[in-house]
């Protein structure tokens, strides 16, 4: 990941509210990312229990096991990335980071709280297309914001709140 | 004269024989100079009669052609015969001089005494250059023969060596990977821009959208 923009107007644009185009691409990025890694899990829970059973079956049983378990993927995944430096893997490569309204970082909480929004109401990412600020209704309602940062080098210029990552 | 050729010959060969023994090899060479003084002496003696002889016969002009060419073409045998001898002579004592004198030249010395780089810079290369033509030399080369002879696996084996071909991989494919991904970036960005902008003239807004972050209380 090139840590600068080599084009001066992307250069420009660091640190500034990222519009709806880069968070749709990022997001589309994310929802690979999370159904590979579903995939990835259902394959090595099948192999663990082809060890005791001797048949390799990768269907997770039951609609009820099944529904809970995608729910707390798509937290853990959503919740761990915007909690931990504000990039999930989509972001990282649209060179996007979730911060808070001022810049700083999100506490792994509010990362949590954003990504169960997003759960809740995924439509609500279409409100930056109106917004004067960029803003999606998660972030209006956690005061978050999604900001072009192409490499940990080219942030706000504002220090962080929280441990760095 | 031929009697003292032969004793340049004993000599020569008395100084070949003994040129083994460091000693007498002097005793030899000294021989040589001897018979050689006396076989010149006697070249001397006979080219200094040969011209008298030929200028008491000159050849009668006014007498008939038919029988003066007789005549004077036996005097001029005649005349010839001691500068014939003296040119036998002087063969054979240059057959005899030039092994001896050879043996005794010292080669690194004479070539100590030649300036080479006088005699290079006095070659024009250039011009031995221009008279070469490199089609009729190629002509002559057997290329396919050439090519046979040439171990290309032993020669394709040391080229790649000589590359590191992994880090050129990496390298190439680390750089494609981020020329990509910021063209990937740069034209999100533009639809961004794009997309904003035709919302917030459907929306008939006239200032452009604040996308700086708020400042936060106390940062500097």
């Amino acid at each position: 990941v090139s840590p600068k923009p080599h084009d001066p107007r992307a250069r420009a644009l660091q640190g500034r509210r990222a519009g709806l185009a880069s968070r749709l691409l990022a997001l589309a990025v994310d929802v690979v990312v999370v159904v590979l890694i579903g995939v990835l899990l259902l394959v090595v829970m099948g192999g663990i229990r082809a060890l005791f059973t001797g048949d390799l079956e990768v269907q997770v049983s039951s609609e009820e096991v099944r529904g809970p378990l995608a729910v707390l993927l798509v937290l853990a995944y959503l919740g761990y990335g915007w909690g931990l430096n504000g990039r999930t893997a989509g972001k990282v490569a649209l060179g996007l980071r979730v911060v808070g309204h001022d810049g700083s970082d999100l506490s792994p909480l509010r990362g949590v709280a954003r990504a169960v929004l997003y759960l809740v109401f995924l439509p609500g990412i279409l409100w930056a297309l109106v917004s004067r600020r960029n803003a999606s209704l998660q972030d209006l309602v956690l005061r978050t914001a999604v900001i072009y940062e192409w490499g940990p080098t080219v942030a706000t210029g504002r220090p962080r709140e929280g441990p760095a990552g | 004269v031929v009697g003292s050729l032969s004793a340049c010959q004993d000599a020569r060969d008395v100084a070949t024989a003994d040129n083994s023994r460091a000693g007498v090899a002097a005793e030899g060479g000294r021989l040589v100079t001897e018979a050689l003084t006396a076989a010149l002496l006697d070249i001397a003696e006979a080219l200094r009669a040969a011209p008298s002889d030929a200028a008491a016969t000159p050849p009668d002009r006014d007498a008939p052609a038919g029988r003066e060419a007789g005549r004077g073409g036996a005097t001029r045998s005649l005349a010839s015969l001691p500068s014939r001898a003296a040119a036998d002579a002087a063969g054979a004592i240059a057959a005899a001089i030039v092994p001896a004198v050879v043996e005794r030249i010292d080669v690194n010395a004479l070539l100590a005494r030649v300036d080479v780089d006088a005699l290079v810079a006095r070659i024009d290369v250039d011009r031995i250059l221009d008279s070469i033509d490199p089609n009729r030399v190629l002509d002559r080369v057997d290329v396919d023969e050439l090519v046979e002879r040439v171990d290309m696996a032993a020669v394709a084996r040391e080229a790649l060596e000589g590359i590191d071909l992994g880090d050129m991989i990496q390298e190439s494919t680390a750089s494609i990977a981020t020329d990509t991904l910021e063209a990937i970036r740069v034209q999100a960005m533009r639809a961004d821009d794009l997309l904003a902008r035709i919302v917030d003239r459907l929306l008939l807004r006239r200032r452009p959208r604040d996308t700086a972050l708020a400042r936060r209380a106390g940062a500097p």
